[in-house]
């Protein structure tokens, strides 16, 4: 038999409503160590999270690295307005970023590290875009001006108005990860793309060939590059390769 | 007829002066260099055009050698090094300008390998100048010569006055369909004796031809093309010359 | 069980029943019938652990593996084997208690168990083409693969055989990245991959030579390699090739 009115705690009831966020969770956004996080790195350890209160109404790439020297596989959960949790898995010893990419349109922001908790398995997050605070992109000159970036470094430029060139560059034989926001947004209001070089195939467009999920296009060699005409925007380069990758640059072009 | 064993040849190792034998990791610009058991010769960038690849197996003992190349995402090359063969191996590629590295694997630790490689987009090369017609132009280890073919029908006389075997490189004229334009004549190879073009019977791998004779004619009917020689004999002694043709 | 049955067997039984529980690190361990190591907790990742009956009979033995609330399990580890058998699993972190319930009395089972970043285990830096490293039994070094395509170079110097395990990579389909090789291993001969025939359980490959190259195409991966031998006077060495 159904009853009315609404739901209060320690009350049955057999009608379904949806309880609150902060009344559900018992561990996500409860440890919060961090309130009002800027995107500037920090190291969660297990059950503990960190809040943006104001994402940017644009792409952004949430990077994370489980720092963990056992391995022990990490998962974080993200949640942004009332909105289920993402889970993401980051996986132990790869001394390389993961990543996320979205915009979540001005909403806040909370990640937290929701590993098993006294296991040494604390995670690395950072978030990576255009004017994110706590973030020192490089110059990136549209003269050709190769511009060397280390992992978690970014640059940042303006490209002229006509055809201009992007080369993402990483001189051995070992895979290189790149992202680039920059451009008009597309229907899902995302403007970022993740390249790789040094990939065990060509993919993307032009190839004839998907790339992998999450990526724009991949390149056999040590160069990527990548072609637009964006009318004088900004454009903006993060390097998310594993730590120990050398021997990588990013150069912009007018063609 | 030479005895086809012959003690391992002189070397150059001027990429490795000062070599201690701690280092294995080594910053390569192609000059002839001897790889130790898991040394690896690291070329940052190589040229976007031919290169040729020479290794050679120098150890004095039984001891096969093997060779990892790997270039930015391709899969690895596996090349092996057989002992106690006096002429070398070749293997010709455009690695597209991307990285090189090449690592000695082999399994047994006394399997040092000679390798060295040229091509006319390697940076430090800076060939003497072949003129057409002209008198021959002698080439030391590790250099080049480079002119222009003046006609339709032009002629590479390639000389080596020693009585070891000497290894040509000539680059140049139209790409196969591998994207490579490059060749490789031994001549005074008394062990591989005539082979190639007009003799029947293939020429070893990687090879244009080997002749045993101290002298071969390399036809290039390519009018006006730029035309690299050079010398990448893995032995010292050798004297090397060239004569560009244009009939 | 009747009450009165279950006390005639707790009587009879209980000078046998969990002779010792031994608070356990992993190092190398012998359990008698009945014995118990308790690994107070493991890590969120593959847990390599090796056993091997060591009876000088034909006992049979057995253990049984028992997790927080995990179904347990029970390998069997037959006699006369002339290399560990090994279980690989991801015990999540949670405890992890081996007891010896073999059913004869003579049926002493070696056990050993490793993963990065266990206590007492601290690794030795493998540097990427430099030079081979050392490890003793229950030892390990740990590195980082520099290329694409690595190669982890894993030889023994005595006649006896060795046993390594390698943790890094991609986890599979069941959540694991560890892979056992033996080396010097006349009992098993050529096995694994290349070779069409298939390794005993819980091993990658074995070879009665005593130098193997393992291929570790993981660009950036931190690579764990143990030396899991049930013998302490062989000398295994490791070396890291990134191509």
């Amino acid at each position: 038999m159904a009853s009315s009115g609404d739901y209060e705690q320690g009350e049955k009831s057999s009608e379904m409503v949806i309880p609150q966020p902060s009344t559900f969770y018992k561990i996500i956004s409860q440890f919060v160590v961090n309130k009002a996080w800027d995107g500037s790195p920090l190291v969660l350890n297990p059950n503990e999270g960190a809040a943006m209160p104001e994402t940017p109404n644009g792409s952004m790439i949430l990077a994370y690295e489980n720092k963990s020297t056992e391995n022990n596989q990490g998962k974080i959960a993200l949640t942004s307005g009332g909105s289920d949790p993402i889970f993401l898995v980051a996986p132990a010893l790869t001394n390389q970023p993961s990543f996320y990419s979205y915009n979540w349109q001005s909403n806040n922001l909370n990640v937290t590290n929701i590993s098993p908790p006294n296991t040494d398995t604390p995670i690395r997050i950072q978030a990576i875009g255009p004017g994110m605070p706590g973030q020192k992109p490089f110059p990136l000159p549209a003269d050709g001006t190769s511009v060397p970036l280390k992992t978690y470094d970014s640059a940042q430029g303006m490209a002229s108005g006509g055809l201009s060139q992007l080369i993402f560059q990483c001189r051995a034989s070992t895979l290189a990860v790149f992202v680039l926001i920059g451009g008009p947004p597309d229907t899902s209001g995302n403007n970022s793309y993740a390249f790789q070089v040094n990939a065990s195939a060509d993919t993307g467009p032009g190839t004839g060939k998907t790339p992998p999920p999450g990526y724009y296009a991949t390149s056999r060699g040590n160069n990527c590059t990548f072609e637009f005409q964006w009318g004088g925007a900004t454009v903006f380069v993060a390097n998310l390769s594993a730590e120990t990758v050398t021997n990588t640059a990013v150069i912009l072009r007018s063609l | 007829m030479e005895n086809a064993f012959m003690p391992p040849p002189t070397v150059l190792q001027t990429e490795s002066a000062g070599f201690t034998g701690l280092k294995t990791v080594l910053p390569w610009s192609g000059a002839p260099l001897t790889l130790q058991q898991f040394d690896q010769a690291v070329m940052n960038q190589a040229p976007n055009g031919s290169l040729v690849f020479e290794y050679l197996n120098v150890t004095v003992t039984t001891n096969a050698g093997a060779l990892s190349l790997t270039s930015a995402g391709s899969p690895t090359k596996y090349l092996q090094a057989p002992a106690l063969i006096f002429r070398p191996g070749i293997f010709i590629n455009n690695w597209q300008g991307n990285n090189l590295n090449v690592t000695n694997t082999s399994t047994a630790s006394n399997t040092p390998i000679y390798i060295a490689a040229i091509g006319p987009g390697l940076p430090g090369i800076s060939p003497s100048k072949l003129t057409a017609n002209a008198p021959a132009v002698t080439l030391p280890i590790f250099a080049a010569a480079q002119g222009i073919a003046q006609s339709n029908n032009n002629i590479l006389q390639l000389q080596a006055s020693a009585s070891t075997i000497t290894i040509f490189v000539i680059v140049g004229g139209p790409t196969d369909a591998t994207g490579n334009n490059a060749y490789v004549v031994a001549v005074n190879d008394s062990v591989d004796g005539n082979t190639g073009p007009g003799t029947g019977i293939p020429a070893p791998e990687g090879y244009y031809a080997t002749t045993t004779s101290n002298g071969y004619s390399f036809p290039a009917p390519w009018p006006g093309a730029t035309l690299f020689v050079a010398n990448l004999s893995p032995a010292t002694s050798v004297q090397a010359t060239v004569r560009l043709i244009s009939l | 069980m009747t009450t009165a049955i279950k006390q005639e067997y707790d009587t009879e039984y209980s000078e046998f029943m969990l002779n010792a529980t031994t608070p356990w690190t992993g190092a190398p361990l012998t359990l008698q019938q009945f014995d118990q190591a308790v690994l107070a907790q493991t890590t969120n990742g593959s847990l390599v652990l090796g056993y091997l009956n060591m009876t000088t009979t034909t006992n049979a033995g057995a253990l049984t593996l028992t997790s927080a609330g995990s179904p347990m399990k029970t390998p069997q580890a037959p006699a006369g084997q002339g290399r560990p058998l090994f279980e690989v699993y991801n015990w999540q972190g949670n405890n992890l208690n081996v007891t010896n319930t073999s059913t004869a009395a003579n049926t002493p089972i070696w056990i050993s168990a490793i993963a990065p970043g266990l206590p007492g285990v601290n690794p030795a830096p493998l540097a990427a083409n430099g030079p081979a490293v050392t490890i003793a039994v229950w030892a390990a070094a740990q590195g980082i693969a520099q290329s694409n395509n690595n190669i982890l170079q894993l030889q023994t110097s005595a006649s006896t055989i060795g046993v390594f395990a390698i943790i890094g990579g991609p986890t599979d389909a069941t959540g694991n990245n560890a892979y056992i090789i033996a080396v010097n291993d006349s009992f098993d001969g050529n096995t694994g991959p290349g070779t069409g025939v298939t390794p005993p359980p819980g091993y990658y490959a074995t070879t009665t030579g005593n130098v193997y190259s393992f291929p570790a195409p993981w660009p950036g991966a931190t690579i764990f390699v143990a030396n899991l031998s049930p013998i302490t006077s062989t000398t295994n060495t490791v070396r890291l090739i990134s191509l």
